[in-house]
Formats: structure tokens, C-alpha cells, sequence
């Protein structure tokens, strides 16, 4: 991955932003064009024939790993994978208005201190919107009593960003938030600094997006996944020197990276505008240091196969990112100082003590869970008869709604709130 | 970025803001071990007045993989009592395996999932042999072949 995606985590920006401005509605807005299994705004969406939608190199690791909709758990296949370009086009347009708007909701003069500003801030919420005539005159009429939240809304030219600065790299002014994006980005066109042009006028909202039906001329060719119980070693080694990949590690590795390869070429062919094969190769080597071959975390679940590394270090993986940890954290604390705004109405008043206590004891259930190489299967029951009897399942629990009605309005509340429906929606049972 | 690095990232800041009734976020040192608390939100007389504390442990195929998700036993936070929740901690659970996971599964729908598991149980009981599954498993939950398909009840 890049240096701008790497950006954009570090970052975490996210549909909960607006919760803490007044234009809470927008979460909602927000979290419809992200990918729920990445939780990042769609790239390369792809719809499955189940008509759920997914970032195509999502939606393919998923299929590569389960052959179902992460979704709703029908069964699909990469080969039936659509572009959705209207929700490409929508992506796109959604992230380039972003940052202004949420710069514009974040404006300390937008921010509700009494009834009195939260009223006029409704009609500034409803200004965001295509101003109507009758919008218009209430904004107006407003405009006599309280003119600063009006001039936001209403003007083209009054308002201005303060908190721009000059790019110390290319000269151009940048909103202060955005700078370190910007040079990450290798300093893009910065196409406005005045928040209130994009908002209340219409111009750039109706501008065609790039049309996404425009295909480069030199379109690379889909792969097709191997069957991997029908290739020898020496054919599959082939098959990766071939492509310019490393042909070295064991027989599961070399499929992994193959199949690892096959994904990311394939979401590329997706793509609107597709990478180069080298970028592709700094992406395999992303998976090669994380989850492949150099990985230091035990990814030997996969496939059900026990092979263990001898000189397996879990701390590693940790370690590696623990930089770009601690700068989340930074960044989520940095965000978190707003009062919590979930609502809660039927917070029962008992149980909102938070435990002040941060201790974490050592889990005495690490004894159970340490790495250990198995080897003789202990089997914990002896017959499918017994096994069968002494399982225990989740869905005749789940199937029913909880008992307690408060719970329910729990959810209800919850689902109101955005981001989170889509969350909820999945503690419900599934379909068989 | 990682895949998993990433998406765990989000969820943190969420975590961090605001989260469900009976659900609180105890640690996240790094991307493989959380420490989350629950309660339940009812007064089912089994988990009245008690805190449950899950561990999670993510590798870097997350969210493509399930985590690993455990109640873990302290001073002050027992193992829920719970014909799918041996007294190890070890949660039975489809959607904590490889068959009921799915990607846009996550950590808050997970302890949602066990609130709603704990608070819809009337059954004062542990899994049958757990006794003998407790004294003998040496197995990552995530390793063992649960069946999910009940005729038990
Ligand atoms: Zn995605
Ligand atoms: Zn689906
Ligand atoms: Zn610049």
C-alpha cells in the first residue's frame, strides 16, 4: 500500500466524524459508502449477484477464503463479480467534498451553545442542502438576529477558512487538517479553500463526475485462480517465476502467494484505473511481511495445516506496527473529546458506572490458549453420537429476541444511530 | 498498512467513542490482544451485578478470519455460567468459527452477540464434559471442531 492509504489509516476518519458536529445525519451518509468488510470508503466496489456491495480485493479475499457474501452468506463466486461504478462515482465525489464539510461542520461558530444558536443551526443544516426558496427566506429572515451563522451559510465570499497555511512543498494554501495528506499525496491541486463555495452553491455538486465507462485502452487480463490439487510444485514455481514473484517457502506458502497474487491482479483489472505491476509486486510484499512468508505472526490456521515456525515470535507483527499504533491511538484520543453522543435513553442509571480499574490480569485461560505444537489430537469426545450431544449452539439462542424489552430498545436506539445498523443487523440470526 | 492493522485501527476509534450499553473497553496495547468487558443489560438472575471479561486475539487475516474470542477468569470477573461456555473460558460459538464468521462481523457485534447470548440463558449449567474438555484441551478455540447444529435442546 502506499503512502496515502497508509495516511488515510493513521487518520481513522470515519462516519462516527460527524456525530460531533451538527450535521450528525451525514454519518449515516458516511458510513453508506463504506465496505463493511474493510471499513473504508469503497474502492474498486463490486456487487455480488446477491446485490451486496464490497471493495473488489475485499470481496475476493473473502470468496477466496469462504466462497460466501460476507453479507447475507449466499454463495458467490469472483467470476460473477459487477463493477458498481454509480457507487464508484458517488465514492469519489463523497471523498473529495468531505474534508470541507466536515472542516465546515467543525467551525467553532457552528457549534450549539444555547437553544436559541441550535434553532438557527437547523436552518444553517437545512442551507447545506439545495436552498430552497422557502429555505431561503427562513435563512434570511433569520439573518437579522443572528448573522454570523448566517454569513456561513448563505454567502459565497464572507467566509473564509483562517486556518489554512502555505504547502511549504508546492506553495499552495492548504486547510491546516489536510496538510500532512497533501504532502503524502505528493501535493495534489488543492481546489478551494473557501467552505462555504462547495456548501451553498450547486455549481460543483452538479459537475459530472468522471465517468467511470472511459476504459484505458490497455486493460489487463483477469487471471484465473488455480486448482491447486492439480498442479505439481514444479509447475506452481513455474507459475510464480513467470509472473516475477519469489518462488521460495514451502508448498502452502507458494499457494498462498499465488492465490494472494491472483487477488490483488484481479481486484486490479477492477480497478477504474489500474495500477502498474509493480505497485501490485509492493502489495504482495505488504501480504509477503504481514501474512506470507516473512510473516512473524502464525498464520498457520490457514488451511487447517499445524505447520509452525520454529522460531515463532508473536510479539513481532505487534512490534512492527506498533508505531502506527500509537499514532491511532493518539488520533482516536485527539477525537474522542467531545461528549459522547450515542444516544442512550433508557441508559438504566445503575448501570453506567464505568469500572474505573484498567488492571488486566493475567487470564488464567492462557495456559489453555498458549501456542503449542499438537501432537497427537486430543480429542475431546469420542463418538459423532457423543459429539453431537454435547455441542452447543448459538442459534437456537439467537433466534429468539432477547427477553429483556430494554435490550430491544437498546438496539432500536442504536440503529438509529449511524454506522452502526448495518452491525446490529448481523446479531440477528441468519438465514440458514 | 496491513489489512488487519487497518480495519482494527477503525474499530478502535470507535471503540474509543462510544460504545453499546454493558460493553467497555478495557485494553488494546496493540493489534493482537483486546481486553473488553461486558455486562448484561437485564436482570436475569444468573449475571446480575457481574462483569465479564473477554479476550480477543486477532491475526493478520482478520477480519478475513475470526478472532479468537475467550472469557478470561480474574480476581473480580468470573466465567460466565452457560451450557455453551466451558469453565476454561472457551466459547461455543458459530459465529466465533470459521463456518458462522463472516467479515463485517467486529469486536462490538461480537460482545453483542455474547450479551444477547448470556442475557436469552436460563440454564445454571455447564457444557456437558466440560470437566474432561477442560482438563484435556490443549487446542486453540479456533481449532476445535464445534458442531453447531443442535438436537440437544
Ligand atoms: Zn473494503
Ligand atoms: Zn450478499
Ligand atoms: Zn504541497
Amino acid at each position: 500500500m502506499d503512502g496515502a492509504s497508509k495516511d488515510d489509516a493513521l487518520e481513522v476518519p470515519d462516519s462516527t466524524d460527524w456525530l460531533e458536529t451538527p450535521l450528525r445525519s451525514l454519518a449515516q451518509v458516511d458510513s453508506a459508502l463504506r465496505c463493511q468488510v474493510c471499513r473504508d470508503f469503497y474502492t474498486t466496489p463490486m456487487i455480488t449477484s446477491c446485490s451486496h456491495t464490497f471493495c473488489s480485493l475485499c470481496i475476493r479475499r473473502s470468496l477466496n477464503n469462504d466462497g460466501k457474501c460476507p453479507a447475507c452468506r449466499a454463495p458467490e463466486q469472483a467470476m460473477k463479480l459487477r463493477n458498481n461504478n454509480a457507487m464508484e462515482d458517488l465514492v469519489d465525489a463523497f471523498k473529495r467534498a468531505r474534508p470541507d464539510v466536515l472542516a465546515f461542520a467543525r467551525t467553532p461558530t457552528s457549534i450549539p451553545t444555547s437553544s436559541a444558536s441550535k434553532r438557527s443551526l437547523e436552518e444553517v443544516d437545512d442551507g447545506g442542502e439545495d436552498m430552497s426558496p422557502q429555505k431561503r427566506r427562513r435563512s434570511e429572515r433569520t439573518k437579522s438576529s443572528s448573522q454570523k451563522v448566517i454569513s456561513v451559510a448563505d454567502s459565497d465570499e464572507e467566509y473564509t477558512l483562517d486556518d489554512t497555511i502555505p504547502c511549504p512543498i508546492c506553495e499552495q494554501k492548504v486547510v491546516l487538517a489536510h496538510i500532512n495528506k497533501h504532502i503524502d499525496d505528493g501535493c495534489p491541486e488543492e481546489p478551494r479553500v473557501t467552505v462555504t463555495k462547495s456548501l451553498s452553491r450547486s455549481s460543483r455538486s452538479t459537475a459530472n463526475p468522471t465517468p467511470s465507462t472511459e476504459k484505458p485502452s490497455a486493460r489487463p487480463e483477469r487471471l484465473a485462480q488455480i486448482s491447486y490439487s492439480m498442479i505439481k510444485d514444479n509447475p506452481l514455481r513455474k507459475k510464480l517465476t513467470d509472473a516475477g514473484l519469489s518462488a521460495a517457502g514451502n508448498r502452502q506458502l507458494l499457494e498462498r502467494r499465488y492465490t494472494e497474487w491472483v487477488t490483488l491482479w484481479n481486484a486490479n483489472c477492477d480497478a477504474t484505473k489500474p495500477k502498474s505491476k509493480a505497485d501490485l509486486k509492493r502489495e504482495l510484499d505488504i501480504w509477503e511481511r504481514t501474512q506470507g512468508g516473512r510473516a512473524t505472526v502464525s498464520s498457520a490456521t490457514q488451511m487447517g495445516s499445524q505447520i509452525r515456525n520454529k522460531d515463532f515470535n508473536g510479539k513481532g507483527w505487534a512490534t512492527d506496527y506498533s508505531n502506527d499504533f500509537q499514532q491511532l491511538i493518539a488520533n482516536a484520543r485527539r477525537n474522542t473529546k467531545a461528549p459522547s453522543s450515542a444516544p442512550t435513553p433508557s441508559e438504566p442509571a445503575e448501570s453506567t458506572t464505568p469500572d474505573a480499574g484498567l488492571v488486566t490480569d493475567t487470564p488464567d485461560v492462557d495456559t489453555v490458549m498458549t501456542e503449542r505444537q499438537v501432537d497427537a489430537p486430543i480429542m475431546v469426545e469420542d463418538t459423532p453420537e457423543k459429539l453431537a450431544s454435547q455441542t452447543r449452539f448459538f442459534h437456537e439462542t439467537n433466534s429468539e429476541p432477547p427477553p429483556s424489552s430494554q435490550y430491544q430498545e437498546k438496539l432500536e436506539a442504536l440503529e438509529a444511530d449511524a454506522g452502526l445498523a448495518s452491525n446490529i443487523a448481523t446479531v440477528r440470526p441468519m438465514q440458514p | 498498512m496491513a489489512f488487519a492493522t487497518k480495519r482494527l485501527g477503525k474499530e478502535l476509534k470507535k471503540l474509543h467513542e462510544s460504545l453499546p450499553p454493558g460493553i467497555e473497553l478495557v485494553s488494546a496495547e496493540d493489534f493482537q490482544d483486546w481486553l473488553l468487558d461486558i455486562r448484561v443489560l437485564d436482570a436475569n438472575p444468573l449475571y446480575l451485578n457481574q462483569t465479564y471479561r473477554l479476550k480477543f486475539k486477532f491475526s493478520a487475516q482478520y477480519p478475513i478470519e475470526p478472532p479468537e474470542v475467550v472469557f478470561v477468569n480474574t480476581k473480580d470477573r468470573p466465567i460466565p455460567m452457560h451450557p455453551h461456555i466451558y469453565s476454561n473460558g472457551i466459547i461455543c460459538l458459530d459465529l466465533l468459527g470459521s463456518q458462522g464468521w463472516t467479515p463485517i462481523q467486529n469486536v462490538e457485534s461480537i460482545c453483542m452477540s455474547l450479551q444477547s447470548m448470556l442475557t436469552g440463558n436460563s440454564k445454571n449449567e455447564r457444557p456437558e464434559g466440560d470437566q474432561q474438555f477442560v482438563a484435556n484441551n490443549r487446542r486453540r478455540p479456533r481449532d476445535i471442531d464445534f458442531y453447531y447444529h443442535d438436537n440437544t435442546v
